[in-house]
């Protein structure tokens, strides 16, 4: 006579743990039993584990046995199990790692949570061209979860406003300066007619000193928020990244991906859209970990401790601002 | 004695610390004082320290393209220094 469910429930408490912890077990269920790789309709306790191994290579105590108070057991491969959430959907309460964005961005990353002087009052951290627009939002602007590129509109899926950023100051470039080049013809005008050696030269670019691309967002209610991120978990604290050091970090377009710290001390200049470049200095790289949409994403080494906040990348490479930096210019610490 | 920017957390030993001990200061001292001039050079998006080929620390110049141009204006080393040119294309804030 073969067990109903109400019975199998009645067992499942009492030997699931026994089960859980036998060698390549990842999950213990209900179900219908299989012979010969067709469903019979005998319910079944389901051992589901990371691949299927020989008996003779498993000790007895190892072994799923075939029965438990009658009820029969079946052990079917699944691989391991990942929490494979779609960073790109709407999350309340929100994570890091999932899309977020100003109203008028396609889609970022949020990357944590923040704290100022209320440890109980938490702010989403991500980049300012994620929550501010690249400095042309305005402190109270709606911030999306999920970002518009991701189907999030206002006011359905504003999960805050923005809150405060960080400027980013961009680099004049003999393209971006044509009025400053007429300006600095004409004062050199009046220069030679007063016998000044001096010229102003506005054909020299001008390199910014940006150490951050970031801004924070009040979130409408605390409960919308989740102090973890998405795939990761927790985050323990904070840490420098040094060379080679392992990172990783999760991300609303590339998921969750895992790097090595290249470059550090690194001075750059990074592109924001057509004539609008920005010099960047104490940045760190990694190999090749991101792509467009992962702006704004946590950066961890192995101890889940928080180094840095992504920003840009190339084909190969991922641009991350240090977390001190981050923190420091925004006033912010962790929760 | 560290930098300010580099001694901003309490209590940390930092990385700059623990991977540019006190000879390879040089490293970046000659990187701060010739970087504009290189990050002028059109084709170059970045310069930084990082382990170099033969697997010592120098300077690495990144570059959106093609780096023959960029070495022929830059020297293979200053005062002892390593400086590796890399291809890594063209730095994008990603939105």
């Amino acid at each position: 006579m073969a067990a109903t469910v109400t019975e199998i429930q009645q067992i499942l408490p009492r030997i699931k743990n026994e089960l859980i912890f036998r060698k390549n077990v990842v999950a213990v269920g209900i179900g219908y039993k299989r012979t010969s790789g067709k469903k019979t309709d005998e319910l079944c306790i389901i051992c589901s584990v990371d691949k299927k191994v020989s008996k003779e290579k498993l000790a007895a105590n190892e072994m799923v046995p075939q029965s438990f108070d009658s009820v029969a057991t079946d052990v079917i491969a699944t691989g391991p199990f990942y929490a494979l959430q779609d960073p790109k959907g709407k999350f309340r309460p929100a994570p890091g790692g999932v899309s977020i964005g100003h109203q008028l961005v396609t889609a970022g990353t949020l990357g944590c949570l923040v704290t100022k002087e209320d440890k109980n009052y938490r702010y989403i951290l991500s980049n300012n061209h994620v929550l501010a627009n690249s400095n042309d939002a305005s402190i109270g602007d709606p911030i999306l979860q999920p970002g518009t590129y991701d189907g999030g509109s206002f006011p359905d899926d504003q999960i805050g406003i923005l809150s405060n950023f960080i400027p980013i100051e961009f680099d004049q470039t003999e393209s971006s300066c044509g009025i400053a080049n007429n300006i600095a013809a004409f004062l050199n005008m009046f220069a030679r007619l007063f016998g000044s050696t001096t010229r102003v030269e506005a054909v020299t670019p001008k390199l910014a000193n940006n150490l951050v691309d970031c801004a924070i967002a009040e979130p409408l209610d605390q409960n919308d928020v989740q102090n973890m991120i998405l795939n990761i978990g927790n985050i323990t604290g904070v840490a420098e990244a040094g060379l080679d050091t392992p990172v990783k970090k999760m991300g609303r377009t590339s998921g969750f991906t895992t790097g090595v710290i290249e470059q550090i001390d690194v001075t750059s200049r990074v592109s924001y859209g057509t004539d609008k470049i920005a010099t960047f200095v104490d940045q760190i790289m990694a190999g090749l970990m991101s792509q467009g949409g992962d702006s704004g994403s946590a950066v961890l080494n192995d101890e889940n401790k928080l180094v840095g906040l992504l920003f840009a990348g190339s084909n190969t490479t991922t641009l991350i601002n240090r977390i001190q930096n981050v923190f420091n210019q925004l006033q912010v610490t962790l929760p | 004695m560290r930098d300010p920017i580099e001694s901003n957390m309490e209590g940390k030993l930092l990385a700059d610390d623990m991977t540019i001990p006190e000879h390879q200061k040089k490293i970046r001292e000659i990187k701060r004082r010739f970087e504009r001039e290189w990050l002028g050079i059109k084709g170059v998006a970045a310069v930084g320290i990082g382990t170099i080929e033969g697997g010592n620390i120098g300077i690495i110049i990144s570059v959106e393209g093609n780096r023959a141009h960029v070495r022929s204006l830059i020297p293979e080393e200053v005062e002892g220094v390593k400086i590796e040119i890399k291809t890594t294309g063209m730095f994008k804030a990603e939105h």
